[in-house]
């Protein structure tokens, strides 16, 4: 057993696709839609959703642009959202600790 | 839970690794600066031999000139469509600025008081590129690109041991075949990156 507390897990980045989000864009300054697409391995449509809710919780910002007249999108993770992610990747960490395997 | 935990943090290693594939590759400075420095060295080898009636200094300055205006025009490109920006990507920046200034201080200022004497010259410059190619590779996370530093070493070694006459062409082969090659390489691995996204 642990006395892991569950509830301060966050919940915004506890999806497997915005987990996934954010462990993209943690190891870089910024990437581009199309690159973290096939990094995380997720339809256009499922991952603007995701976007949106982490840009919603103020983890990442969107920049459009147009370059030779086609549409890019960069993402990049917030330092609120670089924080939480460590804060995430902590807990996990720590539930490990706390609850060797065996 | 912990099986979970588990499962969660390595899946985020995997990402992160995954994500680091779309490092922009620097193969066009590479090729660029190869040719306009082996161009240059080529002059000093011409006017070394008498085959150059005048000093290669308009060489230089046209070469240094086209380089800076190249690499110019390079970032603004890359700025615009690069998959990806990594801390990486300014770090090497930093790294070659910095071998750039260790080598002019050392051989400008070296040859001008006489302390190194211009034979040998080529085999400190090849030093110093191992050095830069060295970093370059290591923060790229790039073996092949690290292991050329060990290249421009061992060819360094001749070049100072018994320097003469024709270091400065090695030099310039060198300098043009190492630069040029690798960048054809770090193209080739950004046209991948670029066909997965």
């Amino acid at each position: 057993m642990t006395d892991y507390d569950h509830t301060r897990i966050d919940e915004v980045i506890h999806s497997r696709l915005r987990l996934a989000i954010m462990a993209a864009l943690v190891a870089v300054e910024r990437m581009e839609f199309t690159a973290l697409r096939a990094t995380v391995k997720a339809t256009d449509g499922n991952l603007s959703t995701h976007l949106r809710k982490l840009e919603e919780a103020g983890y990442l910002q969107l920049h459009k642009s147009f370059v030779d007249r086609r549409p890019r999108t960069e993402c990049a993770l917030t330092d609120t959202g670089r924080a939480a992610f460590r804060d995430y990747v902590t807990r996990l960490a720590e539930l490990l600790r706390s609850d060797p395997p065996g | 839970m912990t099986s979970k935990a588990e499962q969660d943090l390595s899946y985020i290693r995997e990402i992160i690794d995954e994500s680091r594939s779309f490092a922009s590759f620097a193969g066009d400075y590479y090729i660029l600066w190869g040719v306009v420095a082996g161009v240059a060295l080529l002059g000093n080898f011409a006017f070394a031999v008498g085959s150059l009636p005048w000093p290669p200094f308009y060489i230089w300055a046209i070469c240094v000139a086209v380089g800076w205006a190249g690499t110019a025009l390079l970032a603004r490109r890359d700025r615009a469509r690069d998959l990806a920006i990594h801390p990486s990507g300014r770090l090497i920046m930093l790294s070659w600025v910095g071998v750039g200034i260790a080598m002019a201080i050392a051989l400008f200022a070296g040859s001008w008081s006489g302390s190194i004497r211009p034979p040998a010259i080529p085999g400190l410059a090849a030093v110093f590129i191992g050095l830069g190619m060295g970093l370059n590779g290591v923060l790229a996370r790039i073996g092949w690109l690290r292991n050329l530093a060990v290249v421009w070493w061992l060819a360094a070694l001749p070049m100072l041991l018994r320097p003469g006459g024709y270091t400065l062409l090695v030099f310039a082969v060198l300098v043009i075949a190492l630069h040029v090659l690798p960048g054809i390489a770090l193209n080739a691995m950004a046209r991948r990156a670029r066909g997965a996204a």
